[in-house]
């Protein structure tokens, strides 16, 4: 159950937003549930080393992985040590055996390895937010239950002996502040957020008429259709200023749709022959994108928000080929299921959605 | 939860926040922190579609190396950049024709011992071709070659 702090103001409200306390299992769930899928995503972890010296001196490593790249300069001359304590780390956070440690050293070797492969030109958008939030896990109260560090103490007899081997692993009776959960929640509003504002801050208003989405379903970008497909692109009204490198002045790279199979490239084109469902289609996801910090009320707008964006994931990876699966998992982990059920029900129920 | 607990936690939200708004705000990417700019284009009917080429000796390196996105993607973004000032690509007030040159210089004299290890090849020459939205080419432009010879790039499109 949650206990609330009861006071008037912004302090008192902030107070109470960040510092309820629960005793819900649910950081614990995301811990064992996102460290698997991230070792999943990442489980070919020196994939990005690169062993010519050439190419890699033309990488230019982010900020993060410049800031490790001393502490792991192991990963290029002891590829396999470095191997071996990646796997220990993913392991002891999945299980929970030096929960915190193992959570930091995992949280930081997955946003490296996959830094590395942003450096080379490709950012991986779902393990860049996933990573983040294994480190958060290592620092934030009600991560460590459901571990074998709790089993530990219950059987080194330093928890009290009277509780059961399952109360031992929960913890019920002991609450603990939901900062952490909070935190990852702003995180993924955040992301969403600039999604949708990227989509219009970069693309301007115009994006909204649906012409780029028709261009990534309509076969344009698909490198399996015959021809070639440049992917650098540029407005028609370059200024003369801006032409000095090549007398064109290109602003952009565009991306690719690799969707293969014949039914979804069917559909894809059909939509982006109409032109008010590409442009509905088109506000919809910007808007929807935009009102990510929904995810900040807790009960019905963060459970239809967390909703709304699985089915957003779900369109694009049948339309485009790009299904998001881990922020897919990441919303299900996010909504609170045992709220939702008691809604469901129509019980009276007095619990708080957290 | 004890005063310290409090200061504990804020601590932790801040380290974490203060990157990602810090991005987010600044609109270009750091991994693992993201402004999300994925699609962040507008192609219209009039957009115009460049190709980069890398050739030397008549021997058109794009098919092996130029092809890989990859290689495409982190040539634009943090060797050739993009001229628009608002772009979350590479993209500097400070560049110049001789930042350029820099550029390429260290970009050619890595990338030519990985692409080859044939000594008959002295130069590798940089163009972009132009094409409209059906993908037809308009123009093609030499923008400069890599001289092996002297290990620099000469930038022979007339710019500032």
């Amino acid at each position: 159950m949650e206990r609330t702090v009861n006071n008037a103001g912004l302090l008192p409200a902030l107070n109470r937003y960040f510092f309820s306390e629960t005793t819900s299992l649910n950081l614990a769930v995301i811990r064992i549930v996102i460290c698997t899928v991230v070792l999943f995503y990442n489980l070919n972890v020196n994939m990005f080393i690169v062993h010519d010296p050439a190419i890699a001196a033309i990488q230019k490593p982010s900020t993060f992985v410049q800031l490790f790249s001393g502490l792991f300069s192991l990963i290029q001359y002891r590829s396999r040590l470095f191997q071996y304590l990646y796997f220990l780390a993913a392991a002891c956070s999945i299980f929970g055996l030096f929960t915190r440690p193992a959570l930091l050293v995992f949280g930081i070797t997955a946003a490296y390895t996959t830094g590395l492969c942003a450096a080379q030109g490709v950012y991986n958008h779902g393990l860049s937010l996933l990573s983040q939030i294994v480190m958060i896990l290592a620092f934030v109260p009600g991560s460590t239950r459901l571990s074998v560090d709790s089993f530990l103490l219950w059987l080194s007899g330093r928890k009290n002996r009277q509780w059961s081997l399952w109360e031992a692993l929960t913890l019920k009776s002991t609450p603990y502040p939901l900062w952490g959960f909070k935190l990852i929640i702003i995180l993924v509003a955040c992301t969403y957020f600039t999604s949708g504002l990227s989509k219009v801050r970069y693309g301007g208003l115009k994006w909204l008429d649906g012409k780029t989405l028709s261009h990534y379903l309509d076969g344009s970008a698909s490198p399996f259709t015959p021809g070639i497909k440049p992917m650098h692109i540029s407005p028609p009204d370059v200024p003369e200023r801006e032409k000095w490198k090549d007398g064109f002045g290109i602003y952009s790279y565009s991306y690719g749709n690799r969707l293969k199979q014949p039914s979804m490239i069917k559909l894809g084109q059909s939509l982006a022959a109409n032109k008010v469902v590409i442009s509905g289609l088109s506000v919809l996801t910007v808007v929807f994108e935009m009102s990510g910090f929904f995810l900040l009320a807790a009960g019905w707008p963060r459970t239809i928000y967390l909703f709304g964006a699985i089915m957003l994931h779900t369109c694009i990876g049948f339309l485009m080929n790009l299904p998001f699966t881990e922020y897919r998992i990441l919303c299900l982990l996010l909504v609170d299921w045992k709220w939702l059920f008691m809604q469901i029900k129509g019980w009276r129920f007095r619990r708080r959605a957290i | 939860m004890k005063k310290h607990e409090k200061v504990f936690a804020a601590f932790v939200m801040l380290a974490f926040l203060v990157p990602n708004i810090y991005i987010i705000c600044k609109g270009k990417e750091s991994y693992p922190f993201t402004p999300a700019p994925m699609f962040g284009h507008y192609v219209g009917d009039s957009t115009l579609f460049y190709s980069i080429e890398f050739t030397a000796n008549g021997k058109n390196f794009g098919t092996d190396h130029l092809n890989n996105h990859m290689v495409k993607r982190m040539f634009f973004d943090q060797v050739y950049w993009s001229v628009d000032p608002e772009s979350p690509l590479g993209n500097f007030d400070n560049d110049s024709k001789q930042a350029f040159e820099n550029r390429l210089t260290n970009f050619f004299s890595a990338y030519y011992k990985h692409l080859t290890s044939d000594t008959a090849i002295h130069r590798i020459d940089l163009s972009v071709t132009q094409y409209n939205r059906k993908y037809q080419p308009l123009a093609k432009h030499n923008v400069g070659y890599y001289d092996h010879t002297t290990g620099k790039f000469i930038h022979t499109w007339k710019g500032r």
